[in-house]
């Protein structure tokens, strides 16, 4: 079993109301974790997920993969090419990207991630989270409704969990030559390129 | 024609460079001073105590990387394997982005050049404040001086590129005054990579300029080495425990690493010195390491220009506008300097942080795309105590940093400043960067909607790339964990010399700061070391 979220020290100075809020939403947001992990753990009589990550990944598990193949898509929109072997092969691209990018990760970060994963995963949490049943049939406007509703959340944490999802998506595709391509990115100076690399 | 990387002609004529990834068998390594970085600090320490004769090792966590490496100019080789958690460093609750350097050289290896001497109010802030000695105007200039000689810094003589034209426009046009940035450079091809390793060796970073330094006058630099520990005994530091990384700079290869030295020097920047501190359990009497850390919070704002500005070409800073920064003095409500960001893709997207159609319009007017960004100075206020740094429980550094009204009021006037520079400069749209920010197509309609925008963590995406604090100099002991010559207090032979040591953040990009005050210590122990 993942470890569980600890509340967030407060060494800031926030004001009354926002240390009310963030108290509120660490207490909702735990029970609500708690009690759905809790009884994960109970209905299926084991101690928690199998570790292991997927086959040719570092830190992907086997049910973070249909995740983030539904999630890349709407994140990328028709910037991903729309059917057949190009679609596939930047998607396992991609799928490979994000990986590396989690696992350079320090253990602090990680930890995180992998909260935030296994909630998006969870049955008991990934429904009243998302509005997603499964992510393997999941439809383009469920995943660009449960994405719209994570950012406008008035949540931090659902907030912030929206902003890393975006953010470990775009970064791995516009760091590929299709990327480039997309952010009508020339690339570099092709005279210095050259001299470089001749 | 390749460009030399200095690295294997200097290797094969003897300079001592090990891969701890290669070692298959723990090691012990002895010195008389044993530095843990090798970045602005610790590369300026090592370069000046190695000149006096001292035996030197310095201990990097990153790899060595040279201009063999950076001639790709590729954004995601450069921020995979140059930066802290490839580029993926955050706060506790991910609010903020961090980018910091981890590479022989540190973040001087991909920082954008910008050298600033720390600014008068800030060195008398600290004199009042934390009781400073040696640190005034008049006593740091002949130490700034240095390092600008040493490192060739003067004010960018080329026209700025497009995307800094427009922040001198916008200045000029409604009447606040804008500077030329001075530059870190010799011989710069103004091709704008500086953030993915420098591939002409022009960036005087300190991994081409100190570290050889360093390694002809017989240093030792040992890189792919995690520092776990240092040992507290009897009132020194009596050895330090190290782990070998593998290959890839991540994980440990099993091998153990024992150094035993006279003196040690902690320049593993402002979030790892804290962190190793910590887990060393080291004598803290007024639980001041890892508090007060300043990371010059950055908010951004995005204009669309009527011709091409391609941010991603030319030196990526050279005008800065100081116009809020000092307008109420050194504290009050809180300044801001304003200054560009390079735009390649994989940066731009990150700052971007948008969606779908949004993500992919927005990103498609990148060569017509003009950012501007605004760092507050935090620190100075006592309504801005700044972050802190703890380890978690394996021993990693987290960062916990929040924001109140004070600093929200800073976000919102800048979030304003920036918008108001972008029109002024000719912008036909300006997008603030903010989760609920559209793209507005006047001065006006920006302006009403910045000023009813939410302010609150993860609705306003704050970044940083300096990271200061968390190890504060000075004399008054109840505030500090240093004194004014950078000594640790409750250990004989323990210097910490880089930006962990700043009791504020600095009012501008801060390297230059570390260099001087760097160059002050290690000039001072190198004469107390050798005496």
């Amino acid at each position: 079993m993942r470890n569980l979220p600890t509340t967030v020290p407060e060494t800031g100075r926030d004001t009354v109301d926002a240390t009310r809020r963030s108290l509120l939403q660490v207490g909702l947001f735990g029970s609500l974790l708690l009690g759905a992990a809790g009884a994960t753990a109970t209905l299926s009589g084991c101690t928690g997920r199998v570790e292991s990550t997927a086959a040719g990944y570092r830190f992907l598990r086997d049910a973070d993969l249909p995740m983030m193949r539904a999630l890349v898509p709407t994140v990328l929109g028709s910037m991903l090419p729309a059917d057949g072997a190009e679609r596939d092969r930047l998607l396992d691209d991609l799928l490979q990207h994000i990986d590396l990018g989690c696992y350079r990760l320090g253990h602090p970060a990680q930890k995180v991630l992998a909260q935030l994963f296994d909630l998006l995963n969870l049955r008991l949490t990934r429904w009243p989270l998302t509005g997603v049943a499964s992510w393997e049939q999941a439809t383009p406007a469920q995943v660009q409704a449960f994405l719209e509703r994570w950012r406008t959340s008035s949540f931090a944490m659902l907030n912030a969990g929206y902003r890393a999802l975006v953010k470990l998506i775009s970064v791995s595709f516009y760091g590929t030559r299709a990327g480039w391509a997309a952010a009508n990115y020339p690339g570099p100076p092709a005279g210095p390129y050259q001299v470089f690399n001749s | 024609m390749a460009i030399d990387d200095i690295y294997t002609q200097g290797i094969a004529g003897g300079w001592k460079v090990i891969d701890a990834s290669s070692l298959k068998q723990d090691q012990t390594y002895e010195a008389d001073v044993a530095i843990i970085g090798s970045g602005a600090g610790g590369g300026t320490t090592a370069e000046i105590l190695s000149a006096a004769g001292l035996k030197v090792l310095i201990l990097e966590e990153g790899p060595l990387q040279t201009a063999a490496n950076f001639k790709d100019m590729d954004d995601a080789r450069a921020y995979g394997e140059l930066y802290q958690e490839g580029a993926g460093r955050a706060t506790s609750d991910g609010a903020v982005s961090i980018l910091q350097g981890r590479s022989v050289g540190g973040t001087t290896t991909v920082n954008w050049t910008s050298s600033f001497r720390t600014p008068p109010p800030t060195l008398k802030y600290w004199a009042d404040t934390f009781a400073l000695k040696g640190g005034s105007e008049e006593e740091m200039a002949p130490w700034f001086a240095q390092m600008e000689e040493r490192l060739g810094v003067a004010p960018w003589a080329l026209p700025p590129n497009a995307n800094n034209g427009a922040l001198k426009r916008g200045a000029e046009a409604l009447g606040w005054a804008a500077h030329v940035i001075p530059r870190n450079v010799r011989g710069c091809w103004n091709l704008g990579y500086c953030g993915l390793g420098c591939p002409t060796n022009a960036k005087q970073s300190m991994l081409v300029t100190t570290i050889p330094g360093a390694l002809k006058n017989g240093a030792q630099l040992v890189h792919h080495v995690s520092v776990r520990k240092l040992v507290f005994a009897n009132g020194k530091v009596s050895g330090l425990s190290a782990e070998a990384l593998g290959p890839d700079c991540l994980k440990p290869s099993g091998v153990r690493i024992e150094v035993k030295a006279r003196h040690f020097v902690l320049a593993g920047g402002a979030i790892n010195n804290p962190a190793l501190l910590l887990r060393s359990a080291a004598p803290d009497p007024h639980q001041r390491i890892g508090k007060r850390t300043c990371i010059h919070p950055v908010n951004l704002s995005l204009g669309i220009m009527p011709d091409k500005v391609e941010g991603y070409y030319g030196a990526p800073q050279s005008i800065y506008c100081d116009e809020h920064q000092w307008m109420h003095g050194a504290a009050g409500p809180v300044g801001y300097k304003i200054e560009t960001a390079p735009m390649q893709p994989l940066l731009s997207s990150a700052i971007f942080g948008r969606y779908g159609e949004e993500l992919k319009t927005g990103m498609g007017l990148l060569p017509y795309t003009q950012s501007m960004l605004s760092l507050l100075r935090d620190g100075f206020d006592e309504q801005s105590a700044g972050g802190e740094v703890q380890i978690d429980d394996s021993g990693a550094p987290v960062l916990y940093y929040n924001f109140n009204d004070y600093m929200w009021d800073g976000f919102r006037r800048a979030y304003l400043s920036m918008a108001e520079l972008q029109f002024a400069a000719g912008a036909k749209q300006v997008m603030p960067l903010h989760v609920d920010s559209k793209i507005y197509a006047s001065w006006a309609e920006a302006k009403e909607a910045i000023t009813g925008l939410p302010y609150r963590k993860q609705r306003v995406p704050v970044f940083t790339a300096h990271l200061m604090g968390g190890c504060a100099m000075g004399e008054d002991e109840t505030l500090t964990v240093v004194n004014s010559d950078a000594r640790f207090r409750h250990a004989d032979n323990l210097s910490i010399i880089d930006g962990s040591i700043f009791p504020t953040s600095i009012g501008a990009n801060p390297q230059l700061s570390i260099y001087g005050f760097a160059c002050k210590n290690a000039t001072k122990l190198a004469g107390e070391l050798k005496a």
